[in-house]
């Protein structure tokens, strides 16, 4: 609807949304508990996801953090002995509750995953694949939007040439750059990123974070990460969480300069995990 | 080597001993290695080498103008019936054989599932004239469609499916599960993510297992020897009542005859199978070795 004034908007925060209403809460989640078959992998856990803000989840291996992730497009559905308990609100309505469409609601909550998974075809067909799911595009609309999708992930100049190759012969970075473009052309409301960058080298790294600081305008995102520095620096809000418990939820800065817990402490200054 | 044990050089002595003797392993498994590859080396070469001497001087251009006529003539008709054969039998066996392995992948721990799974593994087993035995008392005799193309087509069809269904089961299982997550994150349907990506990304497996199922059926005799008979004539396209003449028959039958113009044919029946078989083969290998570099990047 807005993309054009999205796209020559995008770098002044001054307009965006989330200037006008700061703390806008764009999913609740309130006392989650998910489980592996028997094992409770995420217990009691609440906090909010802010509007067209970043959110990291860090905490060592094994902590649930990605679980939690998994959580809020429900991908875990996929598998048989996984479920969850509690609520989480996306925009007031229970996506746990029953009657859940999953297939829109992962239209409205994109993820990206940490390895990067091109679809065995070309790099339009890669954007496309995903807006054929949802809407009858005539050509010329369909090559609009893929440019719109590629140039929001800073990756139209690099690929314009080749639209047409196969989304594999990218390089790790630019396959990141392109899974990320598949899942914004669907215009989602919520980016999940799990572990986005770990796969990629520091440079590749440096072009993602530089993404997510434009991306965060117009979307609420949720990233995943084992690098504190990385969330140190995209991220505004940040949850630590520590054996499928929330420890410690607050914004960043004040996560990173005086920790509520000393656990927190401990993790962020490297003396555990 | 030097530099590391006199870095460490209390386990100097017990580590050289160990050393000597998985040095001694080595050569023993090197040397049994080599003896049982040069027996296999042997076997193909000698195979290899016996149907070019003999196949080659038999061939000639009435080999593919004019049909068997008793023990002499050419193999026009045991080619159309062969390739007719193969054919069918893969138009048959394809889609039953990929879509069951995609049925069997998708749902691997439902209770069908491993039913199908199961006969399958039994019926890779079954040897292949349990097969021809079964055309016959179904379709030769008690449908009455007589010895006949289509009763060939389906008995070899029959034997293929098992191989076709396991390939394209292991190769949808072989696909990464953040490729599926993938494309269930944008919200596609469970058809739309097997059909358009799974399926899509391991399509030269598939192609691989079809196409050394189309081998296996090209080579096969036993199963066609109770169901499609023999032929002196070219397949007229009748797909019932009408026998069909087939390169193995060629070779299975006229080695035994006591003419020159018998062996001749049967040694360049042999020829032309391999060549095919091998042909079918590299097509394989190059279908895989495309599959790989996609996968490498």
């Amino acid at each position: 609807m807005n993309d054009s004034t999205n796209l020559a908007e995008a770098a002044d925060p001054v307009v965006s949304t989330s200037a006008i209403s700061p703390e806008q809460v764009k999913i609740k989640i309130d006392d989650l508990a998910f489980f592996y078959g028997d094992y409770k992998a995420i217990k009691g856990v609440s906090m909010p996801l802010h509007t067209n803000r970043v959110t990291a989840f860090i905490g060592p291996s094994g902590c649930g953090k990605s679980t939690l992730l998994r959580v809020l497009n429900r991908i875990y559905d996929l598998y048989p002995h996984q479920r969850a308990e509690g609520s989480v609100l996306l925009d007031g309505q229970d996506i746990l509750g029953p009657g859940v469409d999953l297939n829109l609601l992962r239209a409205r909550v994109g993820m990206v995953f940490q390895k990067p998974t091109p679809f065995p075809m070309s790099i339009h067909d890669n954007i496309a694949f995903g807006i054929r799911l949802y809407e009858k595009l005539g050509k010329s609309d369909m090559n609009d939007r893929v440019e719109s999708a590629l140039r929001r992930a800073a990756l139209w100049d690099e690929v314009k040439d080749k639209l047409h190759q196969s989304g594999s012969s990218l390089s790790g970075g630019q396959q990141q750059r392109l899974c990320i473009a598949r899942t914004i052309a669907l215009r989602p409301s919520v980016l999940l990123l799990d572990e986005p960058a770990s796969a990629l080298d520091p440079i590749a790294t440096g072009r993602i974070e530089q993404l997510i600081e434009e991306l965060k305008h117009d979307y609420t995102i949720v990233i995943v990460t084992h690098n504190m520095q990385q969330a140190a620096r995209v991220s505004d809000y940040t949850a630590f969480m520590y054996m499928g418990e929330l420890i410690e939820f607050a914004k960043t800065e004040v996560i990173f300069t005086k920790p509520g817990k000393k656990q927190t402490e401990d993790y962020i200054t490297g003396r555990f995990g | 080597m030097s530099t590391l044990s006199s870095t460490v050089p209390q386990a100097r002595t017990t580590n050289l001993a160990l050393y000597r003797r998985r040095r001694i392993y080595n050569l023993l498994g090197w040397a049994l290695f080599g003896l049982f590859f040069a027996l296999l080396a042997f076997a193909l070469l000698d195979i290899v080498g016996t149907v070019l001497k003999r196949g080659w001087p038999a061939l000639s251009l009435e080999l593919f103008t004019s049909s068997t006529n008793g023990v002499s003539g050419g193999l026009l008709n045991a080619i159309v019936g062969t390739f007719a054969l193969t054919v069918g039998s893969l138009i048959l066996a394809t889609p039953v054989g990929v879509f069951g392995g995609i049925f069997v992948s998708e749902y691997q721990s439902s209770a069908l599932a491993r039913v199908i799974r199961y006969l399958s593994d039994v019926m890779v087993g079954v040897p292949s004239i349990v097969f021809g035995l079964f055309g016959y008392i179904t379709m030769v005799t008690w449908f009455g469609w007589q010895f006949s193309m289509l009763a060939g087509c389906i008995t070899l069809a029959l034997m293929i499916i098992p191989y076709i269904l396991r390939t394209t089961e292991l190769a949808l299982r072989g696909v990464a599960p953040e490729l599926r997550e993938a494309a269930y994150a944008l919200g596609a349907g469970h058809a739309t993510v097997v059909m358009r990506v799974i399926l899509r990304s391991c399509i030269s497996r598939v192609l691989t297992g079809i196409l050394l199922a189309m081998a296996i059926s090209m080579g096969e005799t036993a199963p066609l020897i109770y169901t499609v008979n023999w032929s002196n004539y070219v397949w007229d396209g009748h797909l019932t009542r009408e026998p069909v003449a087939y390169l193995t028959y060629v070779i299975w039958s006229f080695i035994n005859e006591p003419f020159d113009s018998a062996h001749a044919l049967a040694y360049a029946a042999a020829l032309l199978i391999t060549v095919f078989v091998l042909v079918i083969t590299i097509f394989a290998r190059l279908a895989l070795s495309k599959f790989s570099s996609n996968q490498a990047h």
